[in-house]
């Protein structure tokens, strides 16, 4: 049922549940939100086994954001002190948490977005008025992001492949090897994004003030349901933290 | 020696490997192949019938899903991509991926110098490369700017100067012209004949004549034909 929404229903879904992570700042709430996101993203199709996974190889930069979190925002009762600094405060914490709630909820609720197809997402936004212009960067960038995270781990491999040994680089020495990473993914996704162009400059994109599609979005009746459901849910939701929480 | 079957102990061996990609079809189901340390292999077949795909899974870049992939008797599981480059150089078939720095004659030294070596044997190695491989006029240019063939030149002179014991080339003469492909071949006869085993992917079939490989034809992933 889910799986089949309109690409527009799940445009404001993902907006439903985005805005009042952003805008709640209450861990149990922040908790609900990111409970339903990983509901939602499990009944539209995502693929959350293997976002999990990914996000469990960068869990050491969610701790970072946890702590330093603590050390700008700290506030209540003091739980670590190195010297005169303070590095861990309950309420710290508590801020450190919600901030990676709120990012959780966002990258959870944006792979909503994965079970459409590129072509569905630019016709949606057509649909919902974003010039075609617009929808189409948006489709772009969509595309280009798994091809730039491929490349930067290929960059890697091909790196330690001249017999390069990361493991045992003393830590200055690794730093500045990863600067050498991002030259060839700098340069090629500036080539790759000059043969777009190219390439759409040759089919005449935008030779004319407007376009037809043979793709056609229509709403279903469960679309007309979750909308409406959606937007009621987050505006009640934001209203009763800011006004009766 | 390349063979069909895993009996021999070999330099690279592939034992009863399965490999798809994500979400597609099976590449390759239950392929075994032996490559040993000397000599020359040559891996053709039609565009899309998994050459590079074999060549990815001998240096570990990508992981079968069933079975396993030998270096020295060791699984490529077990070793890192560091030390599996101390031993094996590979040509990827866009030399693009493996260029990193904003220099011709850096990107020649570019390992050595992560790799601890003194400058002075470093710079008498690159002058020796840039001179073999016809770059000593562009060595101030950015590699990134040189022609697809020179890129390609370069990216050979960055592996051949780690002085591995084995090379696996993936389509090296795409856009090298005739006097680069004769400079290419004479190149590695000259590496054969001292002991570098080779791997040449490629649907060049006169290279791969000229250099008196072994054949390894594969079609769908399935090894249809050897000469070995």
């Amino acid at each position: 049922m889910f799986k089949k929404l309109d690409v527009r229903t799940k445009i404001i879904i993902v907006l439903c549940i985005s805005t009042p992570a952003v805008l709640i700042q209450d861990p149990y709430i922040l908790t609900a939100v990111f409970a339903v996101s990983i509901l939602l993203s499990l009944f539209t199709g995502s693929n959350l086994k293997m976002v999990f996974k990914k996000l469990s190889n960068v869990w050491y930069i969610f701790l970072v954001l946890v702590l330093l979190q603590s050390i700008f925002s700290g506030s209540g009762q003091k739980l670590l002190s190195i010297g005169g600094l303070t590095i861990l405060t309950a309420g710290g914490i508590i801020k450190g948490v919600e901030f990676v709630l709120r990012l959780m909820i966002i990258i959870i609720s944006a792979t909503i977005m994965t079970t459409s197809n590129h072509r569905e997402i630019i016709q949606g936004l057509n649909q919902f008025k974003v010039p075609y212009e617009i929808s189409f960067m948006v489709s772009v960038a969509i595309r280009f992001l798994p091809m730039l995270s491929s490349e930067i781990k290929n960059t890697l491999i091909a790196v330690q492949l001249r017999g390069i040994e990361i493991e045992k680089l003393k830590f200055f020495k690794r730093i500045s090897l990863y600067r050498y990473i991002f030259y060839p993914v700098l340069i090629n996704t500036v080539k790759k994004a000059q043969g777009i162009s190219i390439a759409m400059e040759a089919r005449a994109f935008r030779a004319y003030p407007y376009r037809t599609s043979y793709l056609i979005l229509k709403f279903r009746a469960i679309d007309y349901f979750i909308i409406p459901v959606s937007f009621l849910l987050a505006i009640s939701l934001i209203l009763y933290y800011y006004f009766f929480d | 020696m390349s063979s069909l079957s895993g009996g021999l102990l070999g330099f690279i061996e592939l034992k009863n490997v399965d490999f798809s990609y994500e979400g597609g079809m099976p590449v390759f189901e239950n392929i075994s192949l032996v490559f040993s340390g000397t000599g020359c292999t040559a891996i053709t077949g039609p565009n899309g019938s998994g050459k590079t795909t074999l060549g990815k899974l001998m240096i570990g870049i990508i992981e079968p899903l069933n079975g396993s992939v030998l270096l020295e008797g060791k699984n490529l599981k077990n070793i890192t991509p560091g030390q599996t480059g101390q031993k094996i150089g590979y040509l990827f078939q866009n030399p693009d991926l493996q260029l990193f720095t904003l220099n011709v004659r850096d990107e020649l030294s570019f390992a050595g110098r992560f790799m601890g070596r003194s400058d002075g044997s470093i710079e008498s190695e690159v002058d020796e490369m840039l001179r073999i491989f016809q770059l000593s006029r562009l060595q101030d240019r950015i590699p990134f700017n040189l022609s697809r063939g020179e890129r390609q030149r370069l990216a050979l002179a960055c592996l051949i100067i780690n002085s591995p014991g084995y090379l696996i080339l993936d389509e090296p003469t795409t856009g090298l012209d005739s006097t680069g492909e004769k400079m290419l071949l004479d190149l590695l006869r000259s590496q054969i004949k001292n002991g570098t085993g080779l791997c040449v992917i490629s649907h060049d079939n006169d290279f791969i004549k000229a250099l008196g490989c072994r054949i390894i034809r594969i079609d769908k992933g399935k090894i249809v034909d050897k000469n070995v």
